[in-house]
Formats: structure tokens, sequence, C-alpha cells
């Protein structure tokens, strides 16, 4: 099963898009649902506390490479989605729906969606199964999840303070030093992620 | 007969081989109009040092000209040919500032009044005596006036004088110009350390399309070049930017770090820039400047770093180390083979005295560099290397010696902690170095200039 | 709308392949997963992710709703990466380090022309990208590299603080070795990093 890779789960999925209805061009309106949609702490992604890195682009059609090649086109229109996130697509799936309503609805409003009289988080489910393609080769350069990289980061930001007030300090003050760090650690709030930890 | 591959009295004296003459000027023109820019091209042609091998002795001195954009759009040259030169070089380095990182103090609104204008075309001098300068701007000056270019800027600078005797040192009081890449046909003296790492691990010379344009370049292609060949072929880019460097503060910081630090004072400048003060390599020798090394061309540059993975010879962020890691990337020395630049650089101002006597006088450095791709080579430089540090997994941490340290504030000496050696940390670092003004400007052939002069350039 | 989020860019590029060749791709990339390319995509450290997924002819998918089926005569060699630095930068450096190993992928995309040259190997890749109409990152402001080092600064801050309870020189031992481990991986981060142009 290659959307695995350790702990991680490398999901890639392709949504059809809805034909034009009246009143209605859903690709247009996806577009302009994408481009406004908060990619930062209030990202639906950060919400999950589960996504390492998400993206959303629409397929409109394949890539014609020239002669000698037979060119071709698609029916369809896709949304795709592609993400990196901490265990299986059932915790992700279940994460999105107790959102309530979100941007994930939104952006599935445009799309073919799977039979939505079943209870939320299997609704998002089926819908992210039935959209999936299986990954080939999935590659993941870190170790941690979500929630201990967000701590690394914070973390490593104090101790580069703490070796530099430990220099040429003394056995007694590094260990006070080391001792107030900890403790803060035990209690410190994370932040929610897709932000800038220097902002 | 052909002497050479490159036909070296096409292309313009500098570039192959640095001059290494004690004085300097350069001059900034305004071209003002097309048909005064023709004219003044066309009679500055018979001063215009080549890369010819000078048979007998050195000339008293030389004279080189290189052409900004805005020199190029007053000379009105087809609008295929300028749009065919690269963005970052029509923009010019003012407008790439952020790009760069010359931000705060090193903005274009701080810079020099000359740099404040459109600098049309720059005018190098170098002599054996300041006497011989003068009389080459004498004939530069009597040809501008005759041909209606304005001379809007002129900036002396030379070797300095150590001790009372000149010297090859910069304001900070390093040998400077050391390492220098090696490359195909350039005819300079094979370095070990200066092109780079063949496969069974010998330096050999760097292709020459990375330096001079229209030649095959190390991604094995001649890379898209300015329309037509005819006008850029044998020409390269030229970066000019003068530095200003903060010697009191630098000597200052020095001194107080220097107290704290378990080593000599000179070992800790060592450790900023990656060679001693004579231009040892700390690579080479660690705890002492080594003048049977500094001393001998085959051995001064003859050094890697992926024996020192971790720094304890070379610091990771040392100067010298960041501004060409060599082997240090990894995958041999694949990730720098395509950065490489030709420096040039030679100090104005006078050298700071012991007692601090003139530290009120402006002193730094003209920093020069050649290469044929401003974006792949000096930008990818000066922005990644000297002022970011992702690629040696220092974060935002920038260049010890002229990096930016508003954001990174520290740099670490590592210790061997097996042998019981801790770190040391500096912290609080300063910016010592600031840009009072520059450009980017294209330096033509022979062939070029005659075109240009020509009024016939013909796009294609 | 950018395919840029921080210090992270995100490229999409979509191929097409002879059905019969995506067998033998799919035969190299079970090479690739165990040997040698992942040690060089991590030491080159610039790589949060990168997928390589292969959408087979008849292997679009179908909604209960939809019209119109996708039966391609291609399959499409879909490849998503998420790298730190500008695409230039990218392309130059996985080009310089791992140019026998892009053609072992792309060789079989039709008109692939090659890793080397470089320039024809840029427009093919340009050619065949999408562009991200959204692109979210965890923690834009830290690299791969960063948040290597972070992880290991961590783990050696939480072995160092398990020393408390330990004799002054048992604890100078567990500092000396602290700082052997997190000297080189304290850079600061988490700023926007360079402008990318």
């Amino acid at each position: 099963m290659s959307n695995y890779y350790g702990k991680f789960y490398g999901y890639t999925g392709l949504f059809p898009v809805l034909d034009n209805e009246e009143g209605h061009n859903h690709l247009v309106e996806l577009r302009s649902l994408l481009s406004s949609l908060a990619n930062d702490r209030g990202s639906l992604f950060s919400r999950t506390g589960l996504v390492h890195g998400a993206r959303f682009f629409i397929l409109d059609d394949v890539v014609y490479n020239g002669h000698p090649t037979v060119e071709e086109h698609l029916k369809n229109c896709y949304l795709v989605l592609s993400m990196t996130f901490d265990g299986e697509l059932e915790d992700l799936a279940s994460r999105i729906s107790s959102l309530g309503e979100s941007d994930w609805g939104r952006v599935m409003a445009h799309c073919h969606s799977v039979d939505a009289s079943k209870p939320a988080h299997e609704v998002v489910l089926e819908q992210l199964r039935k959209g999936q393609v299986t990954t080939s080769f999935l590659y993941v350069d870190a170790s941690a999840n979500l929630e201990s990289t967000l701590k690394a980061l914070l973390l490593q930001r104090k101790v580069a303070e703490l070796i530099e007030n430990g220099q040429g300090a003394s056995t007694e003050e590094r260990k006070a030093l080391v001792k107030a760090l900890a403790e803060q650690f035990k209690h410190i709030e994370i932040p929610a992620p897709g932000g800038f930890i220097g902002d | 007969m052909r002497d050479n591959e490159l036909d070296l009295g096409d292309i313009q004296g500098n570039i192959l081989r640095a001059y290494a003459f004690p004085h300097a000027r350069f001059v900034q023109l305004a071209l003002n109009d097309a048909a005064a820019g023709q004219r003044f091209f066309a009679q500055l042609l018979p001063l215009i040092t080549t890369a010819e091998v000078w048979p007998d002795e050195k000339p008293n001195a030389t004279l080189n000209v290189a052409i900004s954009a805005s020199g190029l759009r007053t000379l009105e040259l087809p609008q295929a040919t300028l749009s065919s030169f690269p963005n970052e070089f029509m923009q010019g380095m003012a407008e790439r500032a952020l790009t760069l990182g010359d931000v705060e103090e090193s903005s274009p609104e701080h810079w020099d009044e000359v740099w404040q204008k459109n600098v049309d075309a720059l005018v190098s001098i170098y002599g054996q005596t300041d006497n011989d300068c003068e009389a080459h701007m004498e004939q530069l000056g009597a040809i501008a006036e005759a041909c209606g270019v304005s001379i809007i800027g002129s900036q002396r600078a030379g070797k300095l004088t150590v001790d009372g005797s000149l010297s090859s040192k910069e304001h900070f009081g390093f040998t400077d110009g050391i390492a220098q890449p090696e490359f195909k046909h350039s005819h300079s003296r094979h370095t070990a350390g200066d092109g780079k790492l063949a496969s069974h691990g010998a330096w050999t010379p760097l292709e020459t399309g990375d330096f001079l344009i229209g030649y095959g370049n190390e991604a094995k292609e001649i890379e898209a070049y300015p329309e037509p060949l005819l006008l850029s072929k044998n020409g390269t880019f030229l970066v000019y930017r003068k530095l200003e460097q903060d010697v009191v503060s630098f000597r200052q910081y020095m001194s107080e770090q220097a107290e704290k630090y378990p080593g000599s004072e000179a070992k800790l400048r060592a450790k900023f820039v990656g060679r001693w003060e004579d231009g040892t390599p700390v690579a080479l020798s660690p705890d002492k400047a080594d003048p049977t090394i500094s001393g001998n061309p085959d051995l001064i540059n003859d050094f890697k770093y992926g024996d020192d993975p971790e720094g304890f010879k070379c610091p990771i962020g040392a100067h010298v180390r960041r501004a060409n890691p060599r082997d240090a990337l990894g995958f041999k020395d694949n990730l720098t083979d395509r950065r490489r630049i030709i420096r040039r650089g030679i100090s104005y101002g006078d050298y700071l005295n012991a007692d601090g006597s003139n530290a009120d006088e402006e002193r730094g450095l003209i920093f020069i560099a050649l290469n044929a791709n401003l974006s792949r080579q000096f930008e990818f430089v000066q922005q990644q290397w000297m002022n970011y540090g992702n690629d040696f997994h220092q974060g935002e941490q920038s260049d010890p010696v002229i990096g930016n340290h508003k954001s990174s504030r520290s740099y670490v000496i590592p210790g061997d902690t097996s042998k019981g050696e801790e770190p040391f940390i500096c912290t609080e670092m300063k910016t010592f170095v600031r840009l009072c003004g520059g450009d980017y400007f294209f330096v033509p052939s022979l062939t070029g200039i005659r075109l240009m002069a020509s009024n016939e350039v013909d796009a294609r | 709308m950018s395919n840029i989020r921080g210090k992270a860019y995100a490229m999409n590029v979509i191929t097409p392949q002879k059905r019969w060749k995506s067998i033998i791709l799919n035969a190299a990339f079970k090479l690739l997963t165990i040997r040698f390319t992942q040690k060089d995509l991590r030491d080159l450290s610039f790589i949060h992710f990168a997928r390589w997924t292969i959408i087979p002819a008849t292997g679009f998918p179908k909604f209960p709703q939809q019209t119109r089926i996708d039966k391609t005569k291609f399959d499409y060699l879909l490849f998503e990466s998420n790298f730190n630095g500008s695409w230039n930068e990218y392309v130059d450096a996985f080009n310089a380090a791992l140019a026998f190993k892009l053609n072992l992928v792309w060789y079989w995309s039709e008109n692939f022309p090659g890793s080397v040259p470089l320039s024809p190997f840029k427009a093919y890749i340009e050619h065949n990208q999408k562009y991200n109409d959204y692109y979210y990152m965890a923690y834009p402001g830290s690299a791969v590299s960063d948040v290597k080092n972070a992880i290991d600064v961590a783990d050696a801050f939480d072995t160092l603080a398990g020393q408390l309870e330990s004799s002054d020189e048992d604890f100078d031992k567990a500092y000396l070795k602290f700082l052997g481990q997190t000297q080189n991986k304290i850079g600061i981060n988490g700023g926007h990093g360079p402008q990318m142009s």
C-alpha cells in the first residue's frame, strides 16, 4: 500500500466538477471559492489538526506534448485534492465531519458526490474513497506527527536561547535553565498549525 | 593561426584573468541619447583592453566598458534584443533589492547620489600608478565630451597600504580574491580547488559557458542568450556593488567576543571568515595560520569540506564555506558548480589605523562579480547563501561577515564535544557591511561594442 | 491561489504515458521505494513530501450521478511535490543531483526529452505543470531542514531534562553531549524566507 509512509498517509483524489446548471457555472464558482479560502490558522486543514500539507488544483484537461503523440481530451474537469496527514483516512474524515458546516462542504458542493443520506462522517469518508487514486510512490521527509512537530519548532527557539544564556554558566545555573524550560514546556500551549511561528 | 579555443582579441580583459593592478577608477556615465552613445562606443574601441596575453610586460593601465539596461535602452536597440536580455538584468539591481536582501540601511533610497540615477555605462580603469589611471581618465573625458556623453560619477579604488606597504588585504584585514573559478580555455594557471571535482576526486576546470556567453555550460548546453548572438557571444554580466565596511564596529565586536572566546582573537576572526588573515584555509589548518600553505598557490585552495560535516575545523556558517560550499552540500560538488562567480573586488578608502584616528573616513570594497547568468549565479549566492541559511541547515541565519543580522542574531563556532570542547556562540551579531549602490552591467565583446556603435543590431 | 506558501512551493506535473509502460514504471517505483533514491532525497533535504500517482486510462473516478465517464488512451502520471525554494532552484538542484534517476521516472512519458540538457527538461516540466488554486502548509515558516533540526533538538533536550536529578558531574557530561547534538541545529526559523522570483 503506497499511500502510507510510516505513520503518514498520502492522499490524492479526483472529484469531477458538476456540469453547468441554470445560473451556476460550477467551475468558475469553484475556482473563485478556492482562491478565497483561508490557508493560514483559519484553514479547514488547520482545524483538522492532522494535516501537514494540502492543495487543491483543477485538472481541466490533460496535456498534449506534440507529434508523434496522439492528442486527447478529458470529458470532465476534476478538482484534485492531495494531502499528507497523520493517521488513517477514517480519522481525517471524522475530523472533517466534526467541523460541521465548513469549507469542505462548500467546495464539494461544486463536485459530484456520494449519497448524502448516511451519517456525516461516513459521507465524507465515502466521498474521499470514491475520488481516491492510489499513490504509486509516496515520499515523506519527516518523522514526527503534527503536534510533536509544532511543539519541537517552538522548543527549538527556546533551546537556542538556553544555549546562549548557558554559555560560560555554572552547572547549577545550567540545571536551573534546563529545569525552567522543561517546566515551561509541560504546560505550553501549541499554536494552531498553518501560521508562521515568527508572527 | 588560432592560438586559443577562445578569441582572446574579442573578449574584454579582466574576465579571464585578474589584472592585479594596485590602482583603479570606476567611472559612471550617462549616454544621453542613442547617437551620442554610438559615437562614444566607436571612439572608445581602440582604448579597450582585451584578453590577449601581454607579450612582454604589463601595460601601464587598462580600460574596459560595460553597459547597463538603461544604457541599452538609451541606445535604442531593437525591442526584440532588449526583450531577450534576462529579466533581472533589465530590472537592474535597485529593483532586485528585496530578492537580494538589500534592505534597511542597504536599501536603494539610502544609496549614493550617483546610484540614485540611471548609470548607462561603467568604465573601469586599472593602472600601475594613480597617474596612469589619471592619464586614461583624461582620454576618457575628452572622448565623452566630444561625443556628448556625460560622466556622472567616478570612484577611486586601490590596493590598501597596510603597515607602510601595498597589501592584498581588504579592510577587515583578510587577504582577498584568493579563490576564483577555473574554467576551460581561460588559460589561467591550474590550481587545485578552483575548478570542480571530477568523479575520481581530482579538480578539473569548469565549463566555459557559465562565465562567457555562447559556450557550453555545466548543464551540458548553450544557455539562452541575448539576441543576436553576434552581440552577446564572448560577453558576460558584471555585478557592481559598493560595499561600505564598518571596520570600527567589526574590530570592536571581535575584541569583545575574543574576551570570552577560548582561543585567540586571530583564531576567532579566522572562524568567521574560514581563512586566517594571510589566506590559510581553516579547513586545512584549524589552529594557526600557516605560511607554507598561504604562500603556495597549489595548496591555498586545495581543500574540501566533506570530511568536516560538523564544522569543527571550518564552521558550517563561515564566510568562505557559504560563498563556495564546494562539496559541503553533498552530491560531490554538483550543487555548487553552477553557482560559481568570478570576483574582481578592490578596496576603496584608507586602511583604518590601529589607533582609529581615521575612523571617520569612508572605506569599503568595490565588489565586482562576473558570470553568464546573474539569477542562477550571483543572485542565488547572495540570496540563498549570504542572506539565508537553509542550504546549510542553518534556518534563516545569514553570513557572519557580510550578511544582514537584523533577525539572525547569533553565530555558532562548533566545538568537538567528543574532545570536551563546547561550541562558542557569538551573540548579538552586528551588520558590518552596507550597500551604497551599484547595478548590473553587460560586458560586451569587442564585436558587440562595434555592433552597438554601428546602429545595425538586427535581432533576427 | 498560489503555488507558494511561506517557504514551500507546491508543484503538480501530469504527463501522458503508454499503458504498457506503466507496468515498467511501477516496477521502477518498487525499486526506488526500497533502494537508493530515498537516501538521495533525504540528503537533498528540501522536499517535505512528494508522490507519483499513475492514473490508469480506465481509472478515473466514477461518481453515481456522473453522465460522462473518462476513458483515455494513455495512462497519466501525476507528480506532486512540496519543496523549499523557487521553481528554478528546485529543478536546477534536482537535476544537478539526480539527473539519471529523474530519467528513470519520466523516461516512460510521451515525448520526454530527458533530464540533460537542462533547458528542454525545464520546458517539458513547465508545459505539463498544473497550477494550484489553493495551497496549505501546517508550518509554512519552517523548511524541511528546520523541521528535522527541531525534532532532533527536542529529543536532545528531553534527554537532557531527564538528567536533572543526576550528579553535577553526570549532568555536565550530558550537557556537553546535548551541545554536540544541537550546536548546528538551532538556526532561527519560522519567518517568511527570501523572496522567490
